[in-house]
């Protein structure tokens, strides 16, 4: 009885020891690796910050113009070319008819929507008149100092 | 109880008994002695066992499945990086290398020098020789190297040369935000601009720093006003798009600019900032600010009529107008004909102290507000004379900085109230200073648009974003005197002007006519189509749609009466 506990006693006191050897080494190696990591989430991070520097540097507006310039074949967007969903003809709009000066019903067409420039005639030519001016008006200028 | 007594019954031992009876007595207390001690041993291991089975059994045993670490490192870099309102990288932190010189380790300077000369031929071969036989610990060779270059200096093999990871200041945009980031030093503090005004932020490094600037429109800006200076061969130019309900400016460049990587090669008229640190004479742009003195003050009214037929002679002075009209104008048709009789009139009426007064709050006469460091202080002229003040009514006899020109007119035309420009991101709209009232501020919108359809800034007009502005020329003043062939055109101009939003200016210095512009180098003719362009572009990015004229709010918004059958006498 005493013989069997003594070697009960031993047995388990070898079973912790190993134990508790094996979770201490483990807890090392973990502790390696975790800074390892650690380390390596670092470098990743100034990666990161590196390829942002070259990202903005990729985005330079004049970089992407320039690209766009050799390889699209878009330009400048101008005012007219933007419209709004209300300026299309609704649905209702296609079935309705009109009479043409023969008096025949033909199918509505819809009429192009009104252009942000677009001025009267009289309009217009005056606006084209403005932009030489008589060589004659060079009269006088805003100030004339004589001190 | 004496002493004698106590030591014998501490010892569980009775003298008076007999010896049979002591010993029996002895062994009882030892009994008893034991019997105690194993009890209070028992209480012990059972407290220790309650103990174990409470924190094993009765509570959470396992151990937690995240540990939970505080030495979590997150990378910091010497300074915080600037990012524009879209979060675009501005300015960041690189790592680089730099080479230094162990002198005490150096065998031979010479030989070690000239190695190095094969790898770095531009360092200089004497400074290098003394360095490298200084004998002191630690001597800089070269700051910053790139990659490769370390790469061959290692490959060289010398003792004593050395590697110290340091931080670099890199702009990955260049030259587009030279003036309003700044530069720093080869240590990496700020010494202009944003660098320099928020040196301790940035130094302390709590997350990027947003600034109000737009790269997109910075670009834009900064193209646009290029092409102009090199159109018109001027010497300088500077631009700036506000944003006229929260004061954030959204572009803001000067010209001739640098590199900022590179700032001390560039000469020190590149390095000035025209937005906010140059003062100049801003010309008939001021006869918006005027004539909203005269509208708020109600010394006039839109249809008022003013006598421009003479030119008014003050001492050795006269004041006539360029082209002008020589008849009786209306307050509506001075500003479409930039008349300046017609404005100093306009100022005599309403007054010295009233003008005086209305350029303070407006902003004009004080150092402008901007978390910048580079501001210059308007000149003011000290005494304020009559002629002054029929002078600064169209824009001679005071300088300011086109900064405050700009933070002027977005007040003029949002409605009346005046915000602190700011470079820094907004939540909103910050508190501002009412300095005219709303009906006023309707009337000016109306009169900006007029100069546009009608008046010197027709080359502005963009269909669609109804732009409304005044143009400026001003001659420059050299030595006291003023130069007839050296101006600054300035365009500043509101868009979309029904329901203005943002403000831009682009002046140009000592434009040169061309052909096309029949010589004309005013500002109608220079800086107004560039506005023009700058808006085209920048109208699609900052969401607004382009409308029709023909809509009749619109036109109702814009609509201005040129004159009426009233007259009134000018009281000179």
């Amino acid at each position: 009885m005493t013989r069997a506990m003594t070697f009960i006693g031993l047995f388990l006191t070898i079973v912790i020891g190993a134990g508790t050897y094996w979770v201490s080494h483990e807890v090392e190696r973990l502790e390696k690796r975790y800074s390892a990591i650690q380390s390596e989430i670092l470098n990743e991070q100034e990666s990161i910050h590196v390829l942002e520097a070259e990202w903005s540097y990729l985005n330079n507006p004049q970089r992407i113009e320039s690209l766009a310039k050799t390889y699209l074949k878009l330009d400048q967007i101008a005012p007219l070319q933007m419209a709004s969903i209300d300026d299309l003809p609704e649905d209702a709009d296609l079935h309705q008819y009109r009479l043409d000066k023969f008096g025949e019903a033909v199918a509505f067409l819809p009429v192009p929507r009104a252009r942000p420039d677009e001025l009267a005639p009289d309009e217009a030519a005056e606006a084209m008149i403005i932009n030489a001016p008589s060589l004659a008006a060079t009269r006088s200028d805003a100030k004339e100092g004589e001190q | 109880m004496s002493f004698h007594r106590f030591s014998y019954w501490l010892r569980g031992d009775r003298p008076e008994l007999s010896p049979d009876q002591r010993e029996r007595h002895a062994i009882e207390t030892a009994r008893n002695r034991i019997f105690i001690t194993g009890a209070m041993f028992a209480v012990g291991f059972v407290w220790i066992t309650a103990g174990l089975v409470d924190a094993t059994v009765l509570r959470q045993g396992n151990e937690p499945e995240m540990a939970s670490g505080s030495d979590t490192r997150e990378l910091k870099t010497e300074r915080a990086d600037i990012v524009d309102r879209n979060g675009m990288l501005i300015a960041t932190d690189l790592p680089t290398n730099s080479l230094y010189a162990d002198a005490r380790v150096i065998k031979d300077p010479v030989g070690s020098a000239d190695q190095l000369l094969t790898v770095l031929p531009e360092l200089d071969r004497d400074t290098l020789i003394r360095h490298l036989s200084s004998q002191k610990a630690f001597v800089w060779i070269r700051r910053n190297l790139t990659p490769e270059q370390q790469y061959a200096v290692n490959s060289l093999g010398v003792p004593g040369l050395n590697f110290q990871r340091e931080e670099r200041r890199v702009y990955p945009h260049g030259r587009l935000f030279a003036h309003v980031l700044g530069f720093t030093d080869i240590d990496n503090n700020g010494i202009a601009g944003v660098e320099r005004k928020f040196d301790n932020e940035l130094r302390i490094n709590n997350g990027p720093l947003q600034l109000s600037l737009d790269t997109r429109i910075q670009y834009a800006l900064e193209e646009e006003v290029e092409s102009a200076m090199k159109t018109y061969d001027a010497v300088g130019a500077t631009g700036m798009v506000m944003d006229i309900y929260t004061g954030e400016v959204l572009g803001m460049m000067s010209l001739p600019d640098f590199d900022p990587h590179r700032p001390g090669q560039a000469p020190a008229d590149a390095r000035f900032n025209r937005a906010t640190l140059g003062v100049y004479e801003m010309g008939s742009v001021f006869k918006l600010f005027n004539t909203a003195i005269a509208l708020e003050t109600g010394t006039v009214n839109l249809q008022s009529m003013y006598d421009a037929s003479q030119p008014i002679r003050v001492g050795r002075f006269a004041i006539s107008d360029y082209r002008g009209e020589n008849r009786w104008l209306s307050v509506a048709e001075i500003i479409k004909y930039s008349s300046n009789i017609g404005s100093a009139r306009i100022a005599l009426d309403f007054g010295t102290e009233t003008q005086r007064k209305y350029l303070k709050k407006f902003g004009i006469l004080d150092t402008p507000k901007i978390e910048l460091p580079e501001v210059g202080s308007p000149l003011v002229p000290n005494p304020w004379r009559e002629v002054n003040t029929m002078t600064i009514s169209f824009g001679h006899g005071l300088a300011v900085t086109p900064l405050q020109v700009v933070s002027g007119i977005s007040a003029l035309a949002n409605g009346g109230i005046l915000r602190p420009a700011t470079i820094l991101k907004q939540d909103g709209a910050p508190a501002g200073e009412r300095i005219i009232s709303r009906q006023t501020s309707d009337k000016m919108r109306r009169l900006m648009r007029l100069v546009v359809t009608d008046g010197s800034g027709k080359k502005a007009e963009v269909p669609g974003y109804f732009l409304g502005g005044k143009t400026g020329t001003s001659e420059k003043l050299v030595n006291g005197r003023y130069v007839k062939n050296a101006r600054m055109s300035t365009f500043v101009a509101a868009f979309p002007m029904q329901d203005p939003k943002y403000v831009v200016l682009v002046t140009l210095d000592e434009p040169k006519g061309t052909k096309e512009t029949y010589g004309f180098a005013t500002a109608g003719w220079v800086s107004a189509p560039a506005v023009g362009k700058v808006v085209t572009r920048i109208a699609p990015l900052l969401g607004i749609e382009p409308a029709n004229a023909k809509a009749p709010e619109i036109e109702q918004a814009l609509q201005i009466d040129l004159r009426k059958g009233e007259r009134k006498l000018a009281s000179f």
